[in-house]
């Protein structure tokens, strides 16, 4: 691991020495070049400003576009979209009744849906007993 | 379900533990608590009925008054028509009297409609008339009452609020 790490390490120094060399040995030529005086230094500034400008322009027909697409695709992607089923969806998933109910329910209203569950659970034990009393050969 | 029906979805406000029970028959229990409910309240219907009139003679005659008396028959018919026509209006309108409000229970035709006035008035003159009709559930074993398997039709457990059948 350590030897990769040097390795790693002397690659990067390496490449740096070589990148200031380069630099050392282009810098001459590359002023000479891009004199403003210089014939071949105006040619290149002139490319420069033309692609300049054809950027700016790309860019400006791109924004444009861009904002004439976003908005169709965007309208049509919600109308594609059953928003009303995914929220109902949504909610069923989490109980969002349940949750209503638990947080705001009141006293009286617990109360009352204690005496429901209590009275079910007694209908089923009346049904169960006079079922085995009526039809014992029943089983289940 | 069919594999290319869309999958639906239903938001309830019944708790989850009592949502298995939604549109089964209620028993005898519930709807014996539920017809107790009823009666208390068509008693206190009559009570307060006696201290308006009560309340009526005192403020015409009030040096002559004396609390008001009926023939016991008379009592009795007034009660049993206050009843019929609670029971009535209530099955008929909302398909659940204050008591089966309470217990979450509602009347319904077997096969899930309500009531006419028609079937809600003979219905509720037969359980007003005839209340041991109700035993019945227990021994039926599609917890029917006498009433129901006349009338055809049926009680059961529906705690949602909205007016229409309850779904699982």
């Amino acid at each position: 691991m350590d030897v990769v790490l040097g390795l790693a390490v002397e690659s990067v120094r390496a490449g740096l020495r070589a990148g200031r060399r380069l630099h050392r040995a282009t810098r001459p030529v590359a002023g000479f070049l891009l004199r403003p005086d210089h014939r071949v230094g105006q040619r290149l500034l002139a490319l420069a400003e033309t692609g300049q400008r054809g950027r700016k322009v790309a860019l400006d027909e791109l924004t444009a576009a861009y904002r004439k697409v976003v908005p169709v695709v965007a309208a049509d992607v919600v109308r594609q979209l059953d928003l009303a089923d995914l929220v109902t969806e949504v909610a069923a998933e989490i109980d969002l009744p349940e949750i209503i109910r638990v947080s705001t329910g009141s006293v009286a209203a617990e109360t009352v849906r204690d005496v429901r569950v209590q009275s079910m659970r007694a209908d089923e034990a009346v049904a169960y007993w006079t079922g085995r009393v009526l039809r014992p050969w029943r089983t289940g | 379900m069919a594999a290319d029906e869309p999958k639906r979805v239903w938001l309830t406000p019944v708790p989850e533990e009592a949502r298995a029970w939604q549109g089964r028959s209620a028993g005898l229990v519930s709807r014996t608590v539920a017809s107790v409910l009823d009666l208390g309240l068509v008693l206190a219907v009559l009570g307060v009925g006696y201290l308006v009139v009560c309340g009526a003679v005192l403020v015409t005659d009030p040096v002559r008054f004396h609390f008001p008396s009926a023939p016991r028959h008379a009592v009795v018919g007034l009660a049993i028509g206050v009843a019929i026509l609670y029971f009535a209006v209530c099955w008929r309108i909302s398909g659940r009297t204050y008591g089966d409000r309470v217990l979450g229970l509602r009347v319904t035709r077997r096969d899930g409609r309500s009531l006419g006035w028609a079937r809600a008035l003979l219905r509720a003159a037969f359980c007003t008339l005839f209340p041991v009709g109700l035993v019945w559930v227990a021994v039926s074993p599609a917890r029917h009452s006498i009433q129901d398997l006349v009338l055809r039709t049926t009680v059961t457990y529906d705690w949602s609020t909205h007016t229409r059948m309850a779904r699982e």
